[in-house]
């Protein structure tokens, strides 16, 4: 039995806006590509600052805290909560100096406090800097982490 | 690999916690029985919404630990609000979960 020809229109219409609307509802699948893949093979945190923020030297700054354990038993997992009362932030970046790849983390701050925590993994004993980037400006806060075991698995 | 999600009346916002399950392999790691190199495995993207607006975009890399608990304070957040948080890793898995705030009590 033929299907009527509306039915089956409505069918086919039906089944290309399901498959448009799922692309729609997974933007950041879409977006996977603007990771910056650069700054985070890069082997220095120098050379991945530059990638993510071009030339310019971050001023050190009272203004953002970062608060980590001075020693870790266990490199594998430190938890860093970062905070900064510098107005208009748009970026917060922390690095790991003597990981294998320093960037740990990118924050991309769109509306939020600018605050966020997370947990990182320390290959051995280290400086962990956090760089904000505030109002075009970049500042920056640093701070060793002592480690006994290194836990960059 | 499940994402649990809960929020938290602070002073300077309504804070978001989110514990992601992921093994964030670094591709550093040596297998003991095999002897050779696991391949990486970790979240690149974590993207989170208020009300399907993005309000703060995560970039990771192998140096976040397993099973990584993410942090954030919303400034504007009010009792119902719906936050999502959408993760994707170098593999092209991926993952999602929603919470609504919850409402005040009378």
């Amino acid at each position: 039995m033929r299907l009527p020809r509306r039915i089956f229109l409505g069918g086919v219409l039906s089944a290309i806006t399901g498959v448009g609307v799922l692309a729609l509802l997974r933007p950041s699948i879409v977006r996977a590509a603007d990771w910056p893949k650069d700054a985070f093979s890069a082997k220095t945190a120098d050379e991945a600052l530059r990638h993510l923020y071009g030339s310019a030297i971050p001023a050190s700054s009272p203004k953002i805290k970062l608060q980590a354990p001075y020693h870790a038993n266990d490199g594998a997992r430190i938890t860093v909560n970062v905070s900064t009362t510098l107005k208009n932030v748009q970026a917060i970046s922390l690095l790991v100096d003597k990981n294998p790849q320093p960037l740990a983390a990118h924050v991309t701050t769109r509306d939020i406090a600018p605050f966020f925590s997370t947990n990182i993994k320390l290959a051995t004993t280290s400086e962990v800097r956090c760089v904000v980037k505030a109002g075009d400006k970049l500042y920056s806060v640093k701070q060793t982490i002592k480690v006994s075991a290194g836990g960059y698995e | 690999m499940a994402i649990k999600m809960r929020s938290r009346a602070t002073n300077d916002g309504t804070e978001i916690i989110a514990l992601i399950e992921h093994p964030m392999e670094s591709g550093e790691r040596v297998d003991p029985q095999t002897k050779s190199k696991i391949p990486p495995h970790y979240i690149q993207k974590v993207t989170f919404t208020l009300n399907g607006k993005e309000v703060a975009v995560f970039d990771l890399g192998a140096a976040i630990a397993r099973d990584p608990i993410l942090k954030i304070k919303l400034k504007r957040a009010r009792p119902g609000d719906r936050v999502r948080v959408v993760w994707s890793d170098n593999r092209g898995d991926t993952g999602e979960k929603e919470l609504s705030l919850p409402r005040r009590k009378a």
